[in-house]
């Protein structure tokens, strides 16, 4: 049965993702991708990595959707200029050597469980129990900080367009009093994958990512771009308490982000809490598209 | 033997909320204009997922169960709202209701 369901996935994969290249009308291209980023998730799912099968279809497909259909609207007319097809033949070349060289490489990898045993074998003494979140925030920790400083570099460029347009609003007292009903669920979600990801899927990216979806639908429906979860000190909380940590662990005699023995648990579930606020804040700025306003609520 | 009974009474259940998608697939494709479209996909696949949603309970522990139940009504408030929504942005973009001819 499951060879079956794969090879149907993968097709449907590529029919998605013809269809959203096909730029015969935008706003369909839109659809397709945002259908493909939750097949993807499901492919993710097929390839049992869980974590970043939410990641995907919270961010990719949710929040990226939520992105392109925005941008969409703010476009004149919201028709795809279409390229003469000489000028088309270029990158479809490069993503077809792209796409060769990768195959290559996947084909290539030596046989064996790779570095999963080395990870289990030193997975007791990272504080966590999910080897996902233990590589994460714990063995290649000094990676995710970068990763965190980078979100916060592309916040600071969102802010570089200047006041984020005001949003419609709600388009009735129902919906306008949709959010009030939904956001409070959706935080305590996002604190439920905070705390399940220290020994099951879930951690700082997917809770920020939850917190981002809170903060589009806040947006989206009550109409403001509110500093009051879109401010300075929520969007550096993240890479400012993993800084503080690492040199707070190198002042304690030990290297640049080493954890002290025994502190490891207690101070990764902190860098991940402030991680997935920072996350949360991040998102919610890039579809505000702008800075938060001080005149509105 | 009540195990057999579950077994086959959670495939019964995740069965109908199949074949509740298809209706609801089918007047998607099928019916005349947005409204009851929308009609369709909203009324049918929450029913359906409702259905596969009882029938995994079944097959899960407590916590799992309550998991699924309150996945079930997050899907339900969240596909009313933007059925809100589409059927109220047709109207302002004035499309009429289908009327028989």
């Amino acid at each position: 049965m499951t060879p079956a369901f794969d090879a149907v996935l993968a097709g449907l994969l590529l029919w998605l993702a013809w269809g959203a290249l096909r730029g015969r009308d935008l706003f369909r291209s839109i659809v397709h991708f945002i259908a493909l980023g939750l097949l993807m998730g499901l492919a993710w799912a097929r390839l049992r990595a869980p974590d970043i099968a939410l990641a995907e279809m919270a961010v990719g497909a949710g929040v990226t959707g939520a992105l392109l259909l925005v941008a969409r609207a703010r476009m004149e007319g919201g028709v795809a200029v279409r390229e003469p097809a000489a000028a088309r033949l270029l990158p479809g070349l490069v993503c077809v050597a792209l796409f060769a060289v990768l195959a290559w490489a996947v084909l290539a990898l030596p046989e064996g469980e790779g570095l999963r045993p080395l990870v289990a074998a030193r997975l007791p003494e990272s504080g966590v129990s999910n080897p996902v979140t233990a590589v994460l925030l714990n063995f290649r920790s000094y990676d995710t900080m970068l990763e965190l400083a980078v979100l916060l570099a592309a916040a600071v460029a969102v802010f570089s367009f200047g006041k984020a347009a005001p949003f419609p609003g709600p388009p009735g007292p129902l919906l306008g009093a949709f959010p009030a009903l939904l956001v409070p669920v959706m935080v305590l979600g996002a604190g439920y994958f905070l705390w399940r990801g220290a020994a099951h899927p879930g951690g700082a990216f997917q809770a920020g990512a939850v917190l981002g979806g809170a903060g589009v639908l806040w947006i989206l429906l009550k109409g403001t771009a509110s500093r009051a979860f879109m401010n300075r000190p929520l969007l550096a909380a993240g890479p400012l308490v993993f800084a503080a940590v690492g040199l707070g662990a190198a002042a304690l005699g030990g290297r640049f982000l080493e954890y002290p023995a025994g502190w490891s648990g207690p101070l990764i579930l902190a860098i991940e809490a402030a991680a997935a606020l920072s996350i949360g804040a991040v998102l919610a700025v890039m579809f505000a598209g702008g800075r938060p306003r001080r005149d509105l609520p | 033997m009540p195990d057999r009974a579950v077994d086959v009474l959670s495939v019964v259940l995740v069965l109908g909320g199949a074949f509740f998608y298809l209706a609801g697939s089918v007047g998607l494709l099928r019916f005349p204009d947005v409204y009851t479209r929308l009609h369709a996909l909203t009324k049918a696949d929450n029913l359906g997922l409702g259905l596969v949603t009882l029938g995994l309970m079944l097959r899960a522990d407590v916590g799992g169960a309550v998991r699924l139940a309150a996945t079930w009504i997050l899907v339900l408030a969240s596909s009313a709202a933007v059925c809100h929504a589409v059927a109220r942005a047709a109207l302002g973009h004035r499309l009429e209701p289908w009327k028989r001819p």
